[in-house]
């Protein structure tokens, strides 16, 4: 029996791919595929007070399109995500460039130093914020014994500066990592190259230190946005009234208004906008690499 | 049981495009020293991967000990691999990477361990047992990956360029260790190898390959003095291809017009007739050179010497004859001083060799001269 | 560019992002300290009852053992399924950049929808949410990319001659896997199934759609930031962190022995 399994094996190679793949694909089909296209179906959907009914009408995307207070609502989440990814950007670039310079003795442990908030519970990080953003919180304590104000700034929570602040506070390893990899693997010699034809550092830089770390910058790009478009906790806990984003009121037709169908748009929505996103983006630099595929 | 150990029949081996083995068949006998020769993307690697199980025929059949193997994946096949990085497992130390075979037929830990101190005694390594493979020098971890392939006695032992990775002093030696070990344990060899030399001196016959397909099988001395091609012609050693026409056949040999009108007799497959285009193949070192003109008859060509090439032992001159290419010849350095015996270069030289050290070669062959 | 002057800038700069990235966290784990029923400062003093409130609070102990139960279970079930995935891309076959680019897209869909969308699959099925039937679903299929991320990266440096060396001297599919592929990455797949751990136990959104009535510690710590806000959040927090760091730097120095 066993022998004519491994005989079987070795006549036929891609019975071993295929049962390499079964698992995985068939989690992915449960984990990913159907749901996926359970949010679509929902969205032909109608929620009435008796519960959901099945149908096909494109009511619920209207109900986005008439009310300006969701395409609004879209508009500022995207707003409020580039702006993390821009600081993100602007605050990793100079970081990852240090760090991928950095004396080999010391790389390793700074860039577990990177990794580590990474891989701590974001729930957690984001609560990190309340005791120093609050009215009582350290800053405020700390500016009134300062004494540079005299009465708590209130300015500094539930709003969307706090979101903005934590938000890229939480993802901002998202965009150092990659961008480091991708100067990392930069060749120094090119750079070396680049002076010796003439090139001024700066040109240097310009002209072949940046084009090669496109990609990092890209997928750093694509990463941060994503995950600061999607935020649910953050704004929820931080944001205040003013602070709120897409996925909250996404996430609301769930747990508050039980507008499943209407959630399954909204859902839909999100998704079609890291497509766009990635599209751009892979329109750029191949993406594939970016996330470790070495197909 | 056939009396031999390995047959190809018809085999090929295509991936995608590319012919890597095309149509090749041979036979092993038993306890033979074969060595597989060629320019890397001959086909010898792919050829010895499918006796080891490691590919599978697109085409043909591979018989080994008369059993069509076809079917057989690699750990049911009697034969073992050296591989060329010798792919010894790091995480283990020498003693359980020999015994690994023995451990896989299950084999009680008192015989396991006689055998694998005995094997260790043959390649010449006790002592050792308890090291790991990145404690060892290249030389040791060839000797390793030979123990740990030669222990488990099979019907043919596959050596994929083994000593590829040693320095020169280190190969020469392994070479004359690996074919005392040959005559010693009696095992079928199958030995891949682009070192001409190497084939040369350890094989009893060997296969030059190039394009996928074997070009000449024979003993060494065959392959070096009857090259079936060009191809083998110009890969094993140096020779001389002097471009002319046959004039008239005369039994086995023939009377070839060269291009500078000089006549010379050759040694000729049968397919040579008269009027066919044809190169004439010499050895450098089959070829006098005198400075007088030797008697009518013996001479084959004249030319000047066009450059001297000091080499130690031998002195290699290039004569221009009249018309075509230069003709390579390698002389002794027999006399007292290489200044006083060697001839200036501008000589007017008299080239000669002995009947049959020539040999037509047909002129337009597809398989070129890419060696 | 890297000259005196551009460097020193460059590492005060560096000295005040990882001050950014850690402060908060730092702060949170001193105030955890704190006597004081505020979660902030002023400072009351050193104290340690807000972990000995930890200890008295049942509800918190059930969610715990949910998540180191639920985590294991992930990362076994990922790491396996990981690593045959991983395994599949050592051979050339037909859909495979397909199948790779399906197996990264977990990385570009929001949590959010993922949960959303899991959510309606299960309710159309009929499917009770339960911490190992639902969320264990969900937190599979989202560590899976990781894990399959990180053990192709180990396997695709991994020596094949050494499996072929293997199957030469009589070691069948399986016994090669066990002599000698498996103890060589075995670091690298321990390393991911404890990234698959970690991932698992601070997974929050995916498993917030798809929970039951079991908590998580997550889900308890949402549940708690409702309701009342006080410090014995800030000690849940610090020994979260702990652990968590603690995991994955025990991870990331297994990846990184070189095996």
């Amino acid at each position: 029996m066993r022998e004519e399994i491994l005989t079987r094996l070795y006549r036929w190679p891609w019975l071993k791919i295929v049962l390499f793949v079964v698992p995985a694909l068939a989690l992915l089909l449960v984990y990913l595929v159907i749901p996926l296209c359970m949010l679509v179906v929902m969205s032909f959907y109608r929620s009435t007070l008796f519960g959901i009914v099945p149908d096909f009408s494109w009511n619920n995307y209207l109900h986005f399109a008439r009310n300006p207070m969701f395409p609004n609502l879209l508009l500022r989440s995207i707003r409020m995500a580039l702006t993390v990814t821009a600081i993100s950007l602007l605050v990793s670039y100079p970081f990852a460039y240090f760090l991928a310079r950095a004396t080999r003795r010391y790389k390793t442990a700074l860039l577990i130093l990177v990794m580590v908030p990474f891989w701590t519970s974001y729930l957690i990080r984001t609560m990190s914020w309340l005791p120093i953003l609050g009215i009582k919180g350290v800053v405020n304590y700390s500016l009134m014994s300062l004494q540079i104000v005299s009465s708590p700034i209130e300015a500094f929570l539930f709003n969307e500066f706090s979101v903005i602040l934590t938000l890229t506070h939480i993802y901002l390893p998202y965009m150092v990592i990659p961008i480091y990899l991708s100067l990392d693997r930069l060749d120094g010699r090119l750079l070396e190259a680049a002076g010796d034809l003439g090139a001024n550092p700066a040109r240097a830089f310009w002209h072949v230190t940046l084009p090669l770390s496109l990609p990092g910058v890209v997928g750093g790009i694509v990463m941060v946005f994503i995950a600061g478009f999607g935020a649910y906790v953050t704004p929820k806990l931080l944001g205040g009234s003013s602070g709120i984003m897409f996925g909250n009121v996404l996430a609301d037709q769930y747990s508050g208004t039980f507008n499943w169908p209407f959630g399954a748009v909204l859902a839909l929505i999100m998704i079609a906008v890291v497509f766009v996103l990635l599209t751009v983006a892979s329109r750029v630099t191949r993406l594939d690499a970016v996330f470790g595929g070495r197909a | 049981m056939s009396e031999f150990d390995l047959e190809f029949r018809g085999v090929s081996k295509h991936f995608g495009e590319v012919r890597a083995v095309d149509d090749v068949s041979f036979q092993v006998r038993r306890g033979e020293f074969l060595s597989l020769l060629g320019p890397s993307g001959c086909g010898k690697t792919t050829s010895l991967r499918m006796i080891a199980g490691f590919e599978r025929p697109t085409a043909g059949e591979i018989f080994l000990g008369g059993r069509s193997v076809g079917d057989t994946p690699p750990y049911r096949r009697n034969v073992n691999t050296v591989f060329q990085h010798y792919a010894l497992f790091p995480h283990k130390n020498v003693f359980d990477n020999v015994a690994f075979g023995l451990r896989m037929k299950r084999l009680a830990a008192a015989e396991i361990a006689g055998r694998v101190e005995r094997m260790l005694a043959l390649v010449e390594l006790p002592g050792i047992a308890r090291r790991f493979p990145n404690q060892l020098s290249g030389g040791q971890q060839q000797r390793v990956a030979l123990a740990r392939a030669l222990i488990n006695e099979p019907t043919v032992l596959l050596l994929d360029e083994p000593l590829g990775a040693l320095d020169l002093k280190v190969r020469r030696r392994m070479q004359q260790e690996l074919k005392r070990i040959h005559r010693e344990v009696g095992v079928t060899f199958v030995y891949v190898t682009h070192d001409q030399e190497e084939a040369l001196t350890m094989s009893d016959r060997i296969a030059v390959m190039n394009h996928g397909r074997v070009e000449q099988l024979d003993t060494s001395a065959a392959i070096y003095e009857r090259p079936a091609t060009r191809f083998v012609a110009n890969f094993i050693g140096l020779t001389n291809l002097l471009p002319g026409v046959v004039e008239r056949r005369d039994g086995s040999s023939v009377v070839v017009q060269l291009e500078g009108g000089m006549r010379v007799g050759a040694e000729a497959p049968s397919s040579a007739q008269a009027g066919a285009k044809v190169d004439v193949a010499v050895r450098p070192e089959k070829i006098r050179m005198t400075v007088d003109k030797p008697a009518p008859g013996a001479v084959s060509l004249e030319g000047t010497v066009a450059e001297v090439v000091y080499q130690g032992a031998l002195t290699e001159y290039h004569v221009a004859p009249a018309a075509g290419p230069p003709v390579r010849v390698v002389a002794q350095n027999t006399g007292q001083t290489w200044e006083a015996e060697r001839v200036p270069v501008g000589r007017r030289v008299y080239l000669s060799w002995p009947d049959g050290a020539a040999l037509v070669l047909p002129a337009d062959e597809a398989a070129g001269d890419d060696a | 560019m890297t000259g005196g002057r551009a460097r020193r800038f460059l590492i005060v700069y560096a000295v005040a992002v990882y001050a950014f990235l850690y402060t908060p966290i730092a702060m949170l784990m001193l105030l955890s300290f704190n006597d004081s029923n505020a979660i902030t400062l002023p400072w009351g003093g050193f104290t340690l009852r807000w972990y000995r409130a930890l200890g008295e609070n049942r509800s918190l102990f059930v969610s715990l053992k949910n998540s180191l139960a639920l985590g294991v279970t992930t990362a076994v079930i990922a790491t396996v399924i990981g690593a045959f995935a991983a395994f599949a891309f050592r051979y050339r076959f037909r859909g495979q950049v397909a199948l790779m680019r399906m197996l990264l897209l977990p990385f570009v869909v929001p949590g959010l929808t993922i949960g959303v969308a899991l959510l309606l699959l299960f309710h159309a099925v009929g499917m009770r949410p339960g911490l190992f039937t639902t969320t264990l679903v969900a937190h599979v299929g989202f560590t899976l990319p990781y894990v399959f991320v990180l053990i192709s990266t180990r396997l695709h440096r991994f020596d094949e001659s050494l499996e072929e060396a293997a199957m030469d001297l009589g070691a069948d599919e399986l016994a090669t896997f066990w002599q000698v592929t498996f103890p060589l990455i075995r670091p690298g797949v321990v390393g991911s199934a404890l990234f698959a751990f970690t991932l698992s136990f601070d997974e929050f959104i995916r498993t917030l759609f798809t929970i039951g009535n079991d908590n998580t510690l997550p889900i308890q710590i949402w549940s708690m930031l409702g309701s009342m806000v006080s410090p014995e959040l800030n000690a849940i927090a610090t020994l979260i962190v702990i652990a968590s760091v603690g995991l994955v730097v025990l991870g990331e120095l297994l990846r990184g022995r070189e095996g």
